[in-house]
């Protein structure tokens, strides 16, 4: 039978799957980011400056190339405010970040058209069909076939053999690319040392999809390329057309490059986030229904993306500071997601906390469109972790595992070396 | 439907959309007054597609 399941050597762990080289190859810091934001809670919510500046760290947002002035949001009031008024806070700022290597994706749209765009995938992203079709069809196999390979011995780096392969695979596979071309497709996509190759690798990669498409329109499948193809788009005016052949493109393009790297390294932070609390762990272990809010906890205290960005659309004012139209909003879910306000000993990580609404996907318009996926393969993957790794452990052989990545974007560790006792699926 | 003053709101787990009864939602096609319960179950966020059952009476 065909592998549905990337199998990653080490030789793969460069650029695509270490946060660390990944930040060094974008010319960012690595620093933690929560040393140097533990002196921001206690000033005021809404600061004229650049977040990183008022961190005391390198710059990873070039956000000089708007030219106007740039305000940090702290507060979780003033970042829901924030990412709440997207008529204000747009993300207009897609169009220097996302746009000149993805094109117009749901990134950078804003208002009727952004809703339109989102809503020919929305029922493909809800709840009930990730626990369904995407953990029936794609994630429950790809997590038998890794744990599989990871239990056929005592050991494993859980960042290369679990956390990296599983979204790949999923997302992959949900779309229709065969394992044997994803990691080629991934790379295509993000490996680019130059414009040129850049502009390489996404031909590449145009070419793998329009091949995929043309055999979906002539013989449909149950996944996400043959759903696009044959979905309509709603217009401003109200009446529906197909989507094109670019339009169908780009968004993949975008929801396979978003969904393989931010559950990766957030999966790969809720493991050494559980393995340095054991007792968590073993509670979590002990009582399943403590799974999702000890995603929600993990996500909360450590999301993988530190800010992000919004364009302020026409001179507003926010908790009493007023910015001008032009300027740059960084907001800063490092802060809002620990204020002191919102959370008890929010510095801590706590499962057993009550339910509480964060940003670590985002929020209002723009949240996070594959989020439920994304949680709903952590879950999958965290039970499979307690069911099948008896007697888990960090490798004594291997320095301790520690968050990696750029201080702003992409935080996540660079390895997870593990000993266990493999047993088999129940 | 249901008057103003009797108004609920409901808002979404995850990304914080907040459904006001009195305002209903134009675009998903909710008359305003529409109450919580008489929405379909199938509806879902308008932001994020979460489901009813993630909604929370605020």
């Amino acid at each position: 039978m065909a592998s549905s399941t990337v199998d990653l050597a080490t030789k793969d762990r460069g650029v695509l799957f270490n946060p660390n080289d990944e930040a060094k190859a974008a010319g960012w810091g690595t620093d933690d980011p929560y040393v140097h934001l533990a002196k921001l809670h206690d000033g005021p919510p809404v600061v004229k400056g650049v977040l990183e500046d008022l961190m005391g760290i390198p710059r990873q947002y070039h956000t000089e190339m708007w030219l106007g002035d740039v305000y940090s949001i702290l507060s979780f009031e003033a970042v829901n405010k924030a990412f709440m008024d997207s008529e204000t806070f747009s993300n207009r700022v897609y169009e220097k970040l996302s746009k000149p290597g993805l094109g117009d994706t749901l990134l950078n749209l804003d208002g009727g058209e952004h809703k339109r765009l989102r809503n020919v995938s929305k029922p493909w992203f809800k709840p009930s069909f990730t626990d369904g079709w995407w953990t029936n069809m794609w994630t429950i196999s790809a997590i038998d076939e890794i744990f599989d390979r990871i239990t056929a011995k005592d050991h494993a780096d859980l960042n290369l053999e679990l956390c990296a392969p599983l979204p790949m695979s999923v997302v992959s596979a949900g779309f229709g690319i065969p394992a044997s071309e994803a990691l080629e497709f991934r790379q295509a996509l993000l490996m680019h040392a130059s414009p040129e190759e850049m502009a390489k690798g996404h031909a590449f990669a145009a070419d793998m999809l329009t091949r995929l498409m043309d055999e979906r329109r002539a013989k449909p499948k149950d996944d996400l390329i043959s759903r696009f193809v044959h979905a309509d788009i709603e217009q401003a005016d109200g009446t529906t057309r197909k989507m094109t052949p670019d339009e169908v493109m780009r968004y993949c393009f975008l929801i396979i490059h978003a969904g393989g790297g931010t559950t990766w390294r957030q999966l790969g932070i809720t493991i050494l986030a559980l393995m340095n609390h054991p007792e968590q762990l073993e509670a979590l272990r002990q009582d399943r229904s403590l799974m999702r809010p000890a995603i929600q906890e993990v996500t909360r205290w450590y999301p993988t993306d530190t800010a992000f960005l919004r364009y302020v659309e026409k001179d507003t004012v926010l908790e009493g500071v007023e910015m001008k139209a032009g300027s740059v909003a960084m907001l800063c879910l490092g802060t809002a997601n620990r204020d002191r306000k919102q959370w008890e000993d929010p510095d801590t990580l706590n499962i057993h906390r009550p339910a509480k609404r964060h940003f670590a996907f985002g929020a209002g318009a723009h949240a996070c469109l594959g989020q439920h996926l994304s949680r709903q393969e952590m879950e999958v993957a965290l039970g499979a972790l307690l069911d099948r790794l008896g007697d888990l452990r960090w490798d004594p052989d291997y320095p301790p595992a520690r968050m990696g990545g750029g201080t702003l974007i992409g935080r996540g560790p660079e390895a997870l070396h593990v000993r266990y006792t493999p047993k088999p699926k129940q | 439907m249901t008057g103003a003053s009797e108004s609920h709101q409901w808002s979404c787990l995850y990304c914080g959309y907040v459904y006001d009864e009195a305002v209903g939602e134009a675009l998903d096609g909710i008359a305003p007054g529409t109450r919580w319960e008489d929405i379909p179950d199938d509806w879902c966020c308008p932001h994020c597609s979460a489901e009813k059952d993630s909604f929370e009476h605020v």
